[in-house]
């Protein structure tokens, strides 16, 4: 649903580093790049930044029409 | 059998690399195992939920909040079970309570780890920035969690060590032992702490044993 | 990217057909037909209705057809327009009404037109019918809906519905085949002449008599040919024989079939002679006039039905004869049945108008009986009275929603797949052959080469479907219907001579013409034709779903036949166009589609790529590259990787792959667990899963991004390590690590409906929702504790943990019979349970609770529970390789094996798995998944163009690895290096939904059956576990009796039954009397007491039902 919070693998944590990620890719970094940056060093931190999918961005937008707070 | 020699290759926050000389392997590795498995450190435990009218269910809720790496003081608190409070919920020693309120009142927002408050100043998010849930507008958490002090062996979120690595060093009865905390602790207070549940173990174990023996 | 330009380019081709198209094209297209088109003609077709009264007969003639919103009356009259979700939850039908207009016509008058509405018509979802069609993403969202959501389902009674392709002979057209019993030959042509919503089929026949018969359906007994070309009109013998062909050799095996028809020289005897055989006894007149509408009306009705198309129908059969002449001589070979360019595949349209034109039938009947019997009165509102439109709206829901087809058609529905989002996709984009799976048919199941590029050459079942079920190519699109006017007028430009006037000299040498399924004609040169007609389609002058084929005989003597298909359901596949060697498609314009400045549609329309059907690929030479193009390729493949289907293009490196493998896959990817749509916490399915953190795969293939499964994943990257681990990995078994689960590795989640409704009874009880009360008289009362979590409306509340038992929805109903009142009965009226409680063997937290309205204004409750899932003991999981395997034993990290970057397998499998099914895709998916964690960009996998292993070993390389993906490990409970290198990467995997949790059983004590007094049979019922035969026969074997006597008596259904020595039947104890009695032997009886298995004594007494005495003779046991 969203990213863990830490590698399922090795336990680091790397929730906390996934916006940063995104952030920086999107702006055109090189991903292998950004993730030196961040020191994740081990394939299985890396492989969660790279392939995780935030399913609750798809999900949210169901919930944002629903009645604004009263 | 030489004296261990122990010699600090590289230290660092987050990791420590120690030389080690004149240790069996089979020490250096129980060290290791009991980096992960037995150096207790905190995590929430325990969470009531007293409004969650976000996306994710209360379990994924409760798990990601485990996740979440609290710093640690093995000074001040102590193993529930091992706690005289006999309190079933837990006393200023044996537990810390975390509060989480948060509401996305104007846009949608998302719940950091730094948004839960904690009783103990002390006993906090090693890291403020990790997300914890995404909420809508309109929608809310509200929860109270208990954090406590538990083993590896329990539960992964209670690893101390995010990496416990003994590999061969250069020479005969060489090794090497690196071990990376996830921020609960200081890495050398790992190392420190395994040899210190290796002892308190093997005293168990001698106590047994001399018990055992008298009979 | 290291894969070619070309591979990569042409790649976006593909992809902007397939994004804009969607996948469900086929049957949205098929049903958009039914409505724009079949409908109308299927009631012109029909027209009118004549309503004979006593004194002024009148008509009823029918006119346009059109067809209203989406939507749904309520039981109080109230008409709203819904949306699918409102469907779904509320258990409707998405349908709209039909409406007809009408035109009274009294002696030759209109008297009044009216508009009525006929009955409903189910409304494919994202059809041209369907709202959601109109909407942007933003609008579908806003809506409740998917927006990735394929439709082309329906939805009824709130459950979706897909009708499967379903794949056929192609109609009209004429196949020859040669049959041979023991030495006996027979030749056969077929033709299944079709028009909407009818078929009937016509075999002509050539005996090794020389005779050739003709089979038509309505007709009990073959025909003699040449009958019944005397019946259609033709006078003289030199005509019939023309008709057939004025090749000498042809015409002199037509000597015998002359002969034969000695009997009927005339046209009218030709009648009277087809009239005996169909209306058999009748008046002379009325037998002519049967056999006439018998050819207008049951033969070849492809061609018309009119008085006038009986030269063409005679042309047709003529033709057939010819052909199967020529086959008989050896001119041309039989048609290959398996040949894709002799299928076509039926969608939703064709489904839909076979039935709509026998409901249809059926309503004008029953509306003119009514209007009969309605006599004097006539008018509007009559007419309107006389519709009854359940007749209509019922048997096409009843159909959808059961699959049930009629004349023997069954499962021509499927529930719609939601498992993941990739089987829903592959569901809409499957096909099913009507042949017979009980029967070999090992040719039909065989893969054929004409389904490259057309149907997936990997994805279909193992077992009894194997082969008959199919699904699309990635690359496949289906033919729309094409008007036939103007393409025959080109043709007619372009030097066709028509049948009606054909110089003999055509008619010897010439080209015959064939435009779906009619003879219309011949040309000096066919081959010219099929080039000048191609020139035509490429410039756009005439439909790019035409087709053309020059088909030339292998013998000289024989004719050379020119196809012309513009029929829709023909299975279609873009071709690059290559002209001298160059193919035409170039890097610009690729760029230019990439870029989203050119559609796929505009390079068809320029003649740069061409939608082929099978037919006319046999006229192609197709190139696999553009390097291997030369001057005599016509054609140049789009994309090779496009031959997969949908659910084998996720696999990496397939090719790599034994097939097998990639077929496993294919079944497996369908069970996995992911993310099917986000509209999940509304969704209403009885069964539904959730993977928590699913990740995109790290080596994904081009499909990933087309088929948005970097959206919808349906897995997660898992460390594998390749190693024995202590034995618990053997025989396919995974060992995984216990902190990665912990962590929330394959977490999911599991959703379960209950669902309750009020129903209205006669005599105005109703179920009402309550928490029983044990103190109210309540028949089937559980106890309380089972309704402790109920709330003052009978609903459970949210996040409430239940488990096996606990009710979920209390309901109390009427008693089933009014006059149960029982003497002694005196608590008076009394109401039964008929809560809805959780499954005996699940547990969870009630996730969701709606509360709604049935159609009926019941009210309605569906309960939906979830229940975590973290993987444990025995849950399957499988790679992207059909490399499947149950966890076998959970480890903690610190006894996992570790390298020296720390790095602990998530996943250890044994090395076993490999040498004999050599899925060496896995192995590259490991290092390739490795390197691109490394690189930190994902690695394309793609079929045929995927980064290459040796590229990704140098990534590996660079980062300081090997670039075998070998590691060094060290064993985690002793420290040790291991002794060899193990092979770890990155892989895929999925967790399948066969988890132990929903199988895990066992029983003590429980309940029986009241029949049999045996146990149970099932875990759902707490079924004992079958001690069956083959146990027996150990326990026997071993000598071991008395187990067997424990297992098949004393603990199943061991009973003492009293037996009457001397008749040996069975006695019975008078509790009266205090005595056991013999109804034979009354006071003479000796009774003794035998202890039997229960199912034995039934087995007596069902044979005493039979009037069988069976006697046992009793002897003490020694």
């Amino acid at each position: 649903m969203m990213i863990p919070i830490r590698c399922f693998t090795c336990g680091k944590p790397i929730g906390d580093k996934f916006t940063d990620f995104e952030a920086k890719v999107k702006a055109g970094e090189d991903p292998g790049k950004v993730l030196d940056d961040l020191k994740i060093k081990r394939y299985c931190c890396r492989r969660m930044l790279i392939s995780s999918v935030d399913l609750i961005d798809q999900v949210l937008p169901y919930y944002a029409q629903k009645s604004p707070p009263s | 059998m030489t004296a261990p020699k122990v010699k600090v290759l590289q230290e660092s926050d987050d990791e420590i690399s120690l030389q080690l000389e004149g240790v069996d392997r089979s020490y250096a590795n129980a060290v290791r195992r009991f980096c992960i498995s037995e150096v207790p450190s905190m995590a929430i435990d325990d969470i009531v939920i007293l409004e969650n009218s976000s996306v994710l269910y209360d379990e994924i809720l409760a798990h990601r909040l485990g996740m979440v790496p609290l710093r640690t003081d093995l000074e001040r608190y102590v193993l529930p079970e091992r706690c005289d409070c006999g309190n079933p919920l837990g006393c200023q020693k044996c537990r810390v309570l975390l509060v989480l309120d948060a509401t996305a009142k104007e846009r949608p927002r998302t719940v950091v780890s730094g948004d839960l408050v904690s009783e103990d100043r002390e006993v906090c998010p090693v890291n403020p920035n990790i997300p914890i849930v995404k909420l809508a507008v309109g929608q809310s958490v509200k929860l109270e969690a208990y954090a406590r002090l538990g083993r590896g062996k329990e539960h992964a979120k209670w690893q101390p060590a995010t990496a416990s690595i003994l590999t061969e060093g250069k020479g005969e009865g060489v090794f090497v032992l690196k071990v990376e905390t996830s921020g609960t602790m200081p890495a050398k207070e790992i190392v420190a702490r395994s040899i210190e549940k290796l002892e308190e173990k093997l005293k168990e174990l001698q106590k047994e044993v001399e018990e055992k023996a008298a009979q | 990217m290291a894969t070619t330009t070309r591979q990569l380019d042409s790649w976006a081709v593909l992809r902007d057909i397939l994004q804009r198209e969607g996948v469900a094209r086929q049957h949205l297209n098929s049903y958009n037909e039914f409505i724009a088109k079949g409908l109308q003609s299927i009631i012109d077709e029909i027209g009118e209705t004549e309503i004979e009264t006593v004194s002024t007969p009148y008509k009823v003639k029918f006119g346009r057809v059109e067809l209203g919103r989406p939507r749904i009356v309520e039981i109080d009259g109230s008409v709203s327009n819904i949306f699918p979700m409102e469907a779904r939850l509320r258990n409707l039908s998405y349908s709209s009404p039909i409406y007809l207009d009408m035109t009274i016509e009294e002696e030759g008058m209109s008297r009044e037109a009216t508009r009525q509405h006929i009955g409903d018509l189910p409304v494919m979802v994202k059809s041209d019918l369907c709202q959601l069609s109109k909407m942007s993403k933003e609008q579908l969202v806003m809506s409740g809906e998917d927006p990735n959501d394929a439709g082309g389902y329906f939805i009824i009674n709130g459950s979706e519905r897909v009708i499967v392709g379903l794949e056929d002979l192609s109609p009209n057209k004429i196949l020859v085949d040669l049959e041979k019993v023991g030495a006996v030959a027979t030749y056969k042509a077929r033709v299944y002449s079709s028009v909407v919503g009818y078929r009937s089929k016509m075999e002509v026949t050539l005996k090794q008599d020389g005779s050739i018969n003709v089979k038509v359906p309505s007709c009990p007994i073959d025909i003699p040919f040449v009958i019944i070309m005397r019946a259609l009109g033709f006078k003289s013998d030199k005509e019939i024989a023309n008709a057939v062909s004025p090749k000498p050799e042809i015409q002199d095996l037509l000597e015998v079939s002359f002969d034969k028809a000695n009997e009927a020289p005339t046209e009218k005897d030709a009648l009277v002679y087809i009239g005996n055989r169909v209306a058999h006894g009748m008046l002379e007149e009325y037998r002519i006039k049967r056999a006439l509408s018998m050819l207008d009306w049951g033969f070849l009705p492809h061609l018309g039905k009119a008085d006038d198309r009986r030269y063409d129908k005679a042309m047709f059969l003529g033709e057939a004869v010819c052909k199967l002449l020529e086959l008989r001589l050896g001119w041309i070979e039989a048609d290959d049945k398996d040949h894709y360019g002799n299928k076509v595949i039926k969608f939703a349209g064709q489904m839909l108008a076979d039935l709509f034109r026998t409901s249809f039938r059926n309503l004008v009947r029953d509306m003119k009986y009514q209007l009969e019997r309605a006599g004097q009165k006539r008018g509007g509102n009559v007419v309107g009275a006389a519709i009854r439109t359940g007749i209509i709206t019922d048997k096409l829901n009843n159909a959808i929603a059961t699959g049930n087809w009629g004349r023997g058609k069954v499962g021509v529905t499927q529930l719609l797949d939601r498992t993941n989002y990739l089987s829903t996709l592959s569901h809409l984009r499957r096909i099913q052959s009507p042949l017979s799976r009980s029967q070999p048919n090992f040719e039909a199941r065989d893969l054929h080469a004409t389904h490259f590029g057309r149907v997936c050459p990997s994805e279909t079942p193992e077992g009894v479907n194997c082969g008959l079920v199919k699904n699309l190519a990635l690359s496949a699109t289906i033919s729309v219907s094409v008007p036939p006017a103007e393409v025959e007028e080109r043709l007619w430009e372009l030097g066709a001579k028509s049948i009606r006037d054909i110089p003999e000299k055509l008619a010897l040498e010439g080209c015959k013409i064939f435009m779906d399924g009619r003879f219309i004609g011949y040309v000096d040169d066919g081959e010219r034709l099929a080039k000048a007609f191609r020139k035509l389609r490429r410039e756009g002058q005439i439909h790019p779903s035409a087709s053309v084929m020059f088909y030339e005989a292998t013998n000289k003597k024989g004719y050379s036949r020119l196809y012309i298909s513009l029929s829709a359901g023909r299975v279609i596949r873009p071709l690059i166009v290559v002209e001298g060697g160059k193919p035409l498609l170039t890097q610009e314009m690729v760029s230019k589609i990439a870029a989203n400045e050119l559609t796929w549609r505009d390079i068809v329309e320029r003649g740069i790529i061409e939608m082929l059907d099978a037919n006319e690929e046999e006229n192609c030479l197709v190139a696999m590259s553009p390097e291997e193009a030369g001057a005599k390729h016509t054609h140049l493949e789009l994309y090779p990787g496009a031959m997969f289907g949908i659910a084998a293009s996720i696999i990496p490196y397939p090719e790599h792959n034994q097939s097998p493998r990639n077929t496993y896959e294919s079944a497996m990817a369908k069970q996995s667990l992911g993310f099917s749509t986000p509209t999940f916490p509304l969704s209403t399915f009885v069964r539904q899963h959730l993977l928590v953190n699913p990740q995109s795969p790290m080596v994904r293939t081009k499909s990933t991004e087309l088929l948005n499964i970097d959206e919808r994943p349906f897995g997660t990257n898992a460390v594998v390590a390749v190693l024995s681990f202590e034995g618990y990995n053997i025989e396919d078994a995974i060992v995984m690590n216990k902190s990665s689960i912990e962590r929330g590795f394959a977490r999911s989640f599991f959703y379960r409906l209950y669902e309750a409704e009020s129903k209205q009874y006669l005599g105005g009880m109703r179920d009402t929702f309550e928490v029983p009360s044990a103190e109210s008289n309540i028949r089937g009362y559980r106890g309380e504790k089972f309704y402790r979590l109920l709330e003052a409306d009978g609903v459970i509340m949210h996040e409430a943990t239940v488990s096996g038992g606990d009710a979920v929805i209390g309901r109390t109903s009427p008693p089933r019979f009014m006059e149960e009142y029982k003497e002694f009965e005196i608590k008076g009226p009394y109401r039964r349970d008929t809560s809805v409680a959780v499954r005996p063997t699940e547990t969870g937290v009630v996730d969701s609770v709606f509360m709604t309205e049935n159609v009926e204004g019941g009210k309605m409750y569906k309960v939906r529970v979830r229940d975590m899932r973290t993987p444990e003991i025995g849950d399957k999981f499988a790679s992207r390789h059909g490399q499947k395997g149950v966890v076998g034993l959970v480890v903690p990290q610190e006894d996992m094996p570790y390298t020296a970057d720390g790095v602990v397998p998530d996943v250890i499998i044994n090395p076993h798995a490999f040498p004999s099914r050599m899925t060496v895709g896995q192995f590259i998916e490991s290092i390739s998944g490795k390197a691109a964690s490394l690189r930190g960009r994902t690695a394309d996998g793609t079929a045929f163009a995927g980064e290459t292993p040796d590229e990704m070993g140098r990534i590996l390389q660079e980062k300081g690895f090997e670039p075998t993906g070998r590691e060094v490990l060290y064993d985690g409970k002793t420290g040790r290096k291991f002794a060899v290198d193990v092979f770890i990467g990155v892989v895929y995997y999925q967790k399948l939904h066969h988890m132990v949790a929903d199988k895990i059983h066992a029983r003590a004590r429980g309940q029986v059956q009241m029949l049999t007094k045996q146990p149970t049979e099932g875990r759902a019922r707490g079924g004992g576990l079958r001690f069956g035969e083959m146990e027996r026969d150990c326990l026997i074997a071993y000598g071991a009796s008395m187990v067997l006597k424990d297992r098949l008596l004393d603990e199943a259904d061991k009973t003492e039954i009293n037996v009457c020595e001397k008749c040996g039947l069975i006695a019975y104890y008078d509790a009266k009397q205090r005595k056991y009695a013999c109804k034979i032997d009354g006071d003479q009886a000796k009774i003794s007491t035998v202890v039997v298995a229960y199912a034995f004594k039934l087995l007596l007494q069902e044979m005493m039902s039979l009037n069988i005495a069976p006697r046992l003779r009793l002897k003490d046991a020694v």
